[in-house]
């Protein structure tokens, strides 16, 4: 079981949040220290708005390869603003219903 | 040289009839002039809608190594709105070549040919200038997450290098205004193409722009295409209680708010709007106040 936490801060290992180009490093961020069996805890610290495109090729990416169940507990937000957060909250909300359907 | 004289549209009740004019000038239209001049002696103002669009059919002119002129009447405040905005500046200098072109006043910003390359340094920008000149202290991510979501829908989907983006924040009314413009493809043909590959039947433009809209369905012009760039266009437009209105090809969606409620319309067109055209009102008193960054840890899965 994961215990040891590492946190990516999302605007250090991005140029932007908008084109699925832009996501590549984070999917990759993420993705290692998954691998590495950590929790990964996700800065949003001075973010600029995700689109969906940057999301589908993040967290989107994140859940084909290892489906939520997986992803429980393994990946945590912090240093978002309330927008930030719903903005977040509602692609994953999304994400499950279009899986589950 | 054609002339193309541009009367004064009221985009509450004649916004179809510019984009059939738009639709009827095109290039092969009027593919052996020497030059295409556009008139606005006579309009009285130009609105975001008419310059986006406008600034696509130029740039096809301009493609087809047709000059452009430009009619109006010195001090008349659609010709000063028009160099405002960068049209006369990008067109009489033999087309878009900056990355970005200087803002003249402090609540519109200039015409911007979409380019890849520059995309993320082009919504920083547009979210700081808003910022700085009209809305300090406002959180302005439905402003950037309603332009990224139509400027990477260009850059997915329209299969064209012709698409120009506008702004402008109308402060008595509280509203911001953003234009996207492309003579891309179109919805409602890359809808029934996708369609057609996967044998099932062709829909109607005004069904294939709600098809386009839906959660999760996407042409995947695109591997990534997962399909919620319109529909968080959408959201993003309902939350702030704004407008939202799309053409493409023969089909149209319009939400807008009206006296009476909201106003919701689906439809079909009886001309044929070249690409897509999608246009945000957005109401600023919906916006947030920019609030501080939460140092709670939340589980998202």
């Amino acid at each position: 079981m994961a215990t040891d936490k590492v946190t990516i801060k999302v605007m250090d290992v991005v140029k932007g949040t908008t084109t699925n180009a832009d996501a590549m490093p984070l999917y990759l961020s993420m993705k290692n220290a998954l691998a590495d069996n950590k929790i990964i805890v996700l800065s949003l610290h001075k973010a600029t708005a995700m689109s969906s495109s940057f999301m589908n090729s993040s967290f989107g990416n994140l859940v084909e390869d290892y489906g939520f169940e997986t992803l429980k507990g393994r990946l945590k937000l912090v240093d978002y603003t309330p927008v930030m957060l719903d903005s977040v909250k509602r692609y994953l909300d999304n994400l499950k219903k279009i899986k589950h359907s | 040289m054609v002339t193309l004289e541009i009367d004064t549209y009221n985009e509450d009740t004649q916004l179809f009839q510019w984009f059939r004019f738009v639709a009827q000038n095109r290039y092969p239209e009027h593919s052996s002039a020497g030059a295409i001049g556009i008139d606005v002696t006579k309009t009285k103002f130009l609105r975001p809608f008419q310059l986006a669009t406008l600034a696509c059919l130029l740039e096809e002119y301009h493609q087809h190594g047709i000059p452009v002129r430009f009619l109006y009447k010195a001090k008349s405040k659609s010709g000063r709105h028009m160099l405002n905005v960068g049209l006369r500046t990008v067109f009489k200098d033999g087309g878009f070549k900056e990355k970005f072109l200087d803002h003249v006043k402090k609540n519109s910003l200039p015409v911007w040919r979409l380019q890849r390359e520059y995309l993320d340094t082009f919504l920083s920008e547009t979210e700081l200038f808003y910022r700085n000149h009209n809305l300090q202290n406002k959180d302005l991510t439905p402003v950037r997450l309603g332009l990224s979501e139509a400027l990477n829908n260009v850059l997915d989907h329209a299969g064209s290098q012709n698409g120009y983006v506008l702004s402008q924040y109308y402060p008595n009314a509280h509203t911001l205004v953003v234009v996207v413009c492309d003579f891309g493809v179109g919805i409602p043909t890359r809808v029934n193409e996708f369609r057609k590959n996967r044998n099932e039947r062709t829909l109607t433009p005004a069904q294939c722009i709600k098809k386009a809209l839906e959660k999760g369905f996407s042409t995947l012009s695109a591997p990534h295409n997962r399909g919620w760039g319109l529909d968080n266009i959408l959201s993003n437009v309902n939350a702030v209680n704004g407008d939202l209105l799309i053409v493409s090809n023969k089909g149209f969606l319009w939400k807008q708010k009206t006296k009476w409620g909201v106003k919701d319309e689906v439809d079909n067109l009886e001309f044929s709007f070249p690409g897509t055209f999608i246009g945000i009102r957005l109401n600023a008193n919906y916006f947030e106040t920019i609030d501080s960054e939460s140092g709670t840890e939340i589980d998202l899965f």
